[in-house]
């Protein structure tokens, strides 16, 4: 039962080459935010989060510690979705866990877009920054995009669910 | 093609048509601008991607129409999404339209994301702000997120197309 994928295979090495990027650049931004407070007048935070030299302020600290959290969710999702895709190489269509990781990794980008609308609407707020960045709408930047993309997640791990429902009863039929 | 009992997903069909919608309106509007600005004397007043355009030299005229291409790719790929989520709306599964739609989105996302890194950066070199390096982006509109999605539905409509084969399989045996 297992799919016959071999043609595909670079792309799963592709995918294992991003993951591997995306982990060693936000490791690399994680620990330039964490090291902030040692260094207050590096350009670090101005670059990363437009907040011009840290301060023991709590909007500061609460905007860090949202951004790391962002981050991390960003690589878990990651991780769920370079697994979902090994798997669906791998093993038999249609397994719980393919089910199961769909509706997660859907949820997640629903969840980290509400966070980081949020996140988007608190440091504009509280840094001022009034200049007008136009909506991002052409582009996979928009978060109504994201939302979809989540929303269509969730309903293929539905329809994933319903094919295995299915196919184990012809099985049993058979 | 059997037909299965399927809940069809309303809420993303729905916000799927609000960002059709949005798309077709502001590229409608984007155009009409650019004839506008075309036709008459006014001052050119012109912001892509942060870069303010004040003149048209022959390379920049290049790069926007390169990008009001992608703009329509981009349209093209919403279009095929609600395409596909609406077929699910007839309860039917793993479709040859699925199948092909599935696999076109997928290529159509890897050439959108890669046409618009080249686009932006041309844009940057053409008004002497370039910059190289690889830059992470914390969300999901980062481009190597954006092909690692494109390679998913890529290997999703290759799962489709061997669970047709499964599901005919079937049919026959029983």
């Amino acid at each position: 039962m297992k799919p016959s994928n071999k043609p595909l295979q670079p792309l799963k090495f592709f995918l294992n080459f991003i993951f591997m990027i995306v982990i060693i650049f936000v490791a690399i931004y994680i620990s330039g935010i964490l090291l902030t407070p040692f260094f207050p007048e590096s350009k670090i935070l101005a670059n990363f989060l437009g907040v011009p030299f840290f301060e023991w302020k709590f909007a500061i600290v609460a905007l860090i510690i949202s951004s790391i959290i962002l981050h991390l969710g960003f690589i878990y999702s990651l991780y769920v979705f370079k697994k979902l895709v090994v798997s669906l190489f791998d093993s038999p269509l249609f397994s719980h866990f393919q089910i199961l990781s769909l509706k997660l990794l859907g949820q997640l980008i629903i969840l980290l877009i509400i966070i980081k609308s949020i996140f988007d609407i608190f440091s504009n707020v509280v840094f001022g920054e009034t200049e007008l960045k136009g909506i991002h709408i052409f582009s996979f930047d928009s978060k109504l995009m994201a939302l979809c993309m989540g929303l269509f997640f969730i309903y293929l791990s539905y329809i994933f669910k319903k094919a295995k429902g299915i196919r184990d009863e012809n099985e049993l039929t058979v | 093609m059997k037909s299965f009992d399927i809940k069809p997903a309303i809420l993303l069909k729905t916000i799927l048509d609000i960002l059709f919608f949005l798309l077709i309106v502001s590229y409608s509007g984007m155009i009409l601008y650019l004839i506008y600005q075309t036709l008459t004397d006014v001052p050119l007043d012109l912001k892509v991607n942060g870069n303010e355009i004040t003149e048209l030299s022959p390379a920049i005229i290049f790069i926007l129409a390169i990008k009001i291409l992608i703009s329509a790719i981009f349209i093209y790929i919403i279009y095929l999404l609600r395409k596909v989520v609406r077929s699910f709306f007839k309860r039917k599964l793993f479709t040859p339209l699925q199948i092909t739609s599935l696999n076109l989105i997928g290529q159509l996302i890897i050439i959108f994301s890669l046409t618009e890194v080249l686009t932006d950066f041309f844009l940057s070199l053409s008004l002497n702000k370039a910059r190289i390096g690889i830059s992470v982006e914390n969300s999901f509109d980062s481009i190597w997120f954006t092909l690692a999605l494109g390679l998913f539905f890529i290997l999703l409509s290759k799962s489709f197309r061997y669970a047709t084969g499964l599901q005919e399989e079937n049919e026959l045996t029983v």
